[in-house]
């Protein structure tokens, strides 16, 4: 166990705890964007950022990914951290400046304007990889992927192209910090706009409301090996059924 | 397309996933680019999921997904090189071959490209062209050279 | 196989046969054919004088296309032995000469020898040129010696013998120790010492272990690894093998930058060689130790020189660097226990053991020790690559070595430590050169790169080359480095290009701090170093740029005007024909050229084909 120091509050952990966790089980606050506990923490968005010391020096690390391996005083509030989050907040607001998720936290610690262009842009993606991650480690089925790099970088479809693999299942829309994946059901069809993707809806056989794109329903059949009723019947009639 | 001469090239690095660069690097040789067609059949063969190659074949600037001119320069853009004058370099050749880096003459005779520091740096400026490295470049020398080889 | 040396014994014999009849008296002919000489065509002067030797009938002593000397400036470099005269700039029609005066009847060939530029005398032996009195060319000085593609050149000289006396009279953790104390500290750009990653790759779980050679070499105007790579790629195989048998690996691995065909055509020669005479692979030597190298090759991104990323892209993957809260020393490649140091690091290796530590130590300062290669370029009379011991001042490596300013201009500042350095002016000429001296003053060692300026850069103009450098070589993983370098971009292109205000300053500062605390890797949280450096010592350049809308160096486009002289123009049509933009009228033979400011793009074409000084920089 080692002995841990989180804002002044004094608790113990076992080796390898994130600092996330601890903070998490203190119920002390770090914000966050790319980080979600069913995948691997990237590392990438540094919104998590506190400062340590530990080994006897001072240095700043990411809570999401950073494993507790003695003993160790966390600041999760100290003036270079809070300077380090206005200035994400404030070239990702340059960014994505129609991102209500980044208004949001911009409000909270205290960005207003940005000294920078503001993109004249709707999109919402920061890249924090998140639907990619989905994809490959939650669905298993890699229909997308990060290309082009530096500030280039984003994710996309294979030649920036209709999948022909996406299933459809919408995780990365659901797993995205800043809603920058939309996913549009209308007349029996399912639309992704980001990834040039459409399939087709189908309908629960008892109550007729679709539930789930003719893809997925193909997916699942394969990796399960056999049909099933979850892929019949939409939830809500599921239950009834069952 | 001739895919033959891709299984030639994945048997020479046997199907090795870690050689996915040096692969690509062998199929941009034979091809000059990486065309969708070889690299959906590599995704196949090394099963690998597109989306990854694809993500390799973006990122590193070695590859080109679209087909480059018989004669491709590149200019350094090293900071020796640059201390030197490789700026005027690039503009001169910029504007005799009436294109941006990345870009192709609609002749496909050239393409035009920077590379940070082929490691020439004691006689900057340098401009590689077919694997061939000019040195010492001057305005005038460099307009010079690019007719020379248009002309091959 | 034929020539495989089975043991110790084998090794020493072969070394001995080697050298046997060797008189050290004996005459011998070495041409350069390193990175800096290729582009003088020293291949066709060597083959020229090979051609010219036999056809005059000395065709008996020998030739050797060796490495890179380091002199780049006077390529091609034709260097008779034993005595050392010293020719440069040969061109194929000087061969008959040099064969017929001097091979054959001894005399100098007084045109083709170096000058000393205090004297004016001609300078005839290598030992007596300013360029090499004062360097210690301990690790590049075998260049001069082997041809590169020769295993048996690299024996003869006692190539492998550090190695064996490793596997044979050496503990692995005797090995280790020899290097913690002889304080090899990584020649990369790190600075770390080479021995703990040792230390913590011996003793962490996980097999097998791996041993990567970094030759990325990404630091633009830096090309010292190459050098190694193409003139003594035997010396680093070396340093791995016995850093193998130090951790207990089996596997080595060389990652060769995508730039660099010629050390990756050589480094497989020498690797295929050291297999065929039985120094890579099974049983090496007759012992139980085994160890083989596979070489990784570069796509073409400088953030593959970072050691997390570099794995990534030995794994076949994109060259993304991760948290490296735990060492990899510990957790690598393929998340097992991996050593990894740079090529000139491992060079220093066979030295360390064949020297001694305690002699080793004798050389450097208190916390540097051994030599270090610079690669001094730029605007200076002598480039080419320079190895010194460290604690030997900036001022002794520019100007006693260097030769000073290139067309007698003043020195401005030196640029070390590639993006992830900074600028020095003239007050710090007399620091002295080493891992701590430089950092403390704003800059650092870095991998080795020098380059030196003039009064004609401009230093906002070299802050904004490295962070649109930097930019282009950004992963794009982390929002502070993927984000803060297109903003400081952003803000530095205002400012060359007159529209810069007061608060620019603050927001480069602020993003200096984003870079420096928010960054994932060292690419990142070094980026604002070019930036914060020339605004420490020339902040006068940048407020120039802001509230004077002025380049005082006369480079940034927007703030500077071409004007035609016309006194001084004869009216040649050169400037017109060559103008991209249309932007110049005249008619040929008149004195009526002008530049019209309107079209002008400022590309600077006229300016550098113009033969008379007709055009004007204001």
């Amino acid at each position: 166990m080692y002995k841990v120091k989180i804002d002044g509050i004094e608790t113990e952990v076992n080796p390898g705890t994130t600092i996330l966790d601890v903070a998490n089980q203190e119920l002390i606050e770090i914000p966050t964007l790319c980080f979600n506990e069913n995948v691997e923490p990237r590392g990438a968005c540094r919104m998590c950022t506190v400062e340590v010391e530990v080994w006897g020096r001072k240095r700043l690390v990411t809570a999401c990914n950073y494993p507790i391996q003695a003993d160790i005083v966390i600041d999760t509030q100290s003036e270079r951290v809070k300077k380090l989050r206005r200035l994400i907040l404030e070239t990702l607001l340059a960014r994505t400046p129609q991102s209500e998720r980044i208004q949001e936290l911009a409000q909270k610690y205290g960005v207003t304007k940005p000294r920078f262009n503001i993109e004249k842009t709707d999109d919402k993606c920061i890249v924090c990889g998140l639907c990619v991650q989905a994809c490959k480690d939650i669905v298993g089925v890699s229909a997308i992927g990060l290309s082009e790099r530096g500030i280039s970088r984003k994710p996309t479809t294979p030649f920036e192209e209709t999948s022909h693999t996406c299933i459809g299942c919408g995780s990365c829309v659901y797993i995205c910090p800043t809603d920058a994946i939309t996913m549009i059901d209308k007349d029996g069809k399912r639309f992704f706009p980001r990834w040039k993707t459409e399939f087709k809806l189908v309908g629960c056989e008892s109550c007729g409301a679709y539930f789930m794109t003719d893809a997925q329903i193909e997916h699942i059949k394969k990796v399960m090996g056999k049909d099933d009723p979850s892929l019949h019947y939409c939830p809500n009639c599921l239950i009834l059924k069952r | 397309m001739d895919l033959t001469k891709v299984d030639k090239i994945l048997e020479h690095h046997k199907n090795d996933r870690a050689m996915l660069v040096a692969i690509l690097q062998d199929v941009q040789d034979e091809f000059r680019y990486l065309p969708k067609e070889v690299l959906n059949y590599v995704s196949q063969k090394l099963e690998i999921p597109i989306p990854e190659i694809y993500n390799v074949a973006t990122f590193y600037k070695a590859f080109s997904l679209k087909p480059q001119g018989k004669h491709i320069c590149s200019v350094c853009m090293g900071t020796a090189c640059h201390v030197r004058g490789a700026p005027v370099i690039l503009e001169t050749m910029k504007s005799h071959l009436k294109i941006e880096p990345g870009q192709t003459t609609p002749d496909n005779k050239f393409t035009l490209k920077t590379v940070n520091c082929v490691g020439a740096c004691a006689v900057g400026p340098v401009a590689d062209i077919d694997g061939v490295q000019y040195d010492n470049l001057t305005a005038r020398n460099a307009i010079t050279l690019l007719k020379k080889i248009g002309k091959e | 196989m034929a020539n495989t040396i089975k043991s110790w014994a084998d090794l020493k014999s072969l070394e001995t046969k080697l050298n046997k009849g060797k008189d050290p008296k004996q005459r011998w002919i070495a041409v350069c054919i390193g990175p800096g000489c290729r582009v003088y065509g020293c291949l066709e002067v060597y083959e020229a004088l090979k051609q010219e030797m036999q056809k005059q009938g000395v065709g008996q002593i020998p030739v050797k296309g060796t490495g890179c000397h380091g002199f780049c400036e006077r390529g091609t470099l034709l260097v008779i032995y034993p005595e050392g005269i010293f020719y440069s700039r040969v061109k194929v029609d000087d061969i008959p000469e040099i064969v017929e005066q001097t091979i054959k009847n001894n005399q100098i060939v007084e045109r083709l020898c170096c000058v000393d530029p205090k004297t004016n005398q001609k300078i005839v032996y290598e030992k007596d040129i300013p360029f090499y009195k004062y360097q210690k060319k301990l690790i590049t000085g075998n260049n001069r010696k082997i041809d590169p593609t020769s295993i048996e050149d690299y024996i003869a000289i006692g190539g492998y013998s550090a190695f064996a006396k490793s596997l044979f009279e050496m503990t692995p953790d005797q090995v280790i120790s020899e290097v913690k104390t002889a304080g090899l500290r990584g020649r990369g750009g790190g600075g770390f010492a080479a021995a703990r990653k040792w230390e913590s790759s011996r003793k962490a779980q996980g097999d097998p272990k791996y041993i990567i050679c970094n030759a990325d070499e990404g630091d633009p105007g830096a090309f010292m690894d190459r050098s190694i790579m193409e003139g003594n790629p035997h010396s680093v195989i070396e340093g791995m093998l016995i850093g193998a048998y130090a951790v207990g690996s089996s596997n080595g691995y060389v990652y060769i930058r995508h730039e660099y065909p010629l050390a990756l055509q050589y480094a497989t020669i020498a690797i295929n060689q050291a297999r065929e005479y039985g120094l890579l692979g099974e049983n090496i030597l007759g012992s139980d130790f085994s160890f083989d190298i596979k070489i990784s090759r570069g796509g073409g991104a400088f953030v593959a020189g970072e050691s997390s990323a570099l794995m990534q892209s030995i794994e076949g993957r994109v060259a993304e660097p991760r948290a490296k809260y735990v060492h990899m020393a510990e957790h690598g490649l393929y998340n097992k226990p991996t050593v990894l140091n740079n090529v000139e690091t491992w060079a220093n290796v066979p030295l360390i053991i064949n020297m001694g530590s305690k002699e080793y130590t004798k050389i450097g300062t208190e916390n540097s020790k051994g030599t270090k290669i610079f690669s001094l370029v730029g605007k200076i009379n002598n480039t080419g690559l320079v190895e010194v011991p460290m604690g030997v001042t900036l001022r002794q490596i520019i100007y006693d070595i260097g030769g000073g300013i290139k067309q007698g201009k003043k020195f401005k500042a030196v640029q070390t430590g590639g993006p992830s350095g900074g600028v020095l002016p003239a007050d710090k000429l007399d620091l002295a050169v080493d891992f701590d001296r430089l950092t403390e003053a704003g800059s650092m060692m870095g991998s080795g790169g020098m380059i030196v300026m003039d009064e004609d850069n401009c230093m906002v103009d070299v802050a904004k080359y490295f962070i649109t450098f930097l930019q282009e070589e950004s992963c794009g993983k982390c929002v502070p480095c993927r984000e803060g370098l297109k903003r400081m971009l952003e803000i530095l292109n205002k400012i060359t290009d007159g529209k810069g205000e007061e608060s620019d300053m603050q927001t480069l500062d602020d993003l200096s701090d984003l870079l420096a605390d928010g960054s994932l890797c060292g690419l990142g949280n070094t980026a604002q170093n070019p930036v914060l450096s020339t605004i420490k010592y020339f902040r006068n350049e940048y407020e120039a740029h802001i509230r004077d809308k002025k380049c005082p160096a006369k480079v940034c486009k927007a703030l500077i005007k071409f004007q035609i002289n016309k006194e001084k123009c004869t009216g040649c049509n050169l400037c017109l024909k060559n103008c991209p933009s249309n932007a110049i009228t005249g008619q040929p033979k008149q004195k009526t050229y002008e530049i019209h400011q309107n079209k002008c793009v400022k590309c600077g074409i006229c300016y550098d084909v113009c033969k008379f000084d007709a055009v004007i920089k204001e």
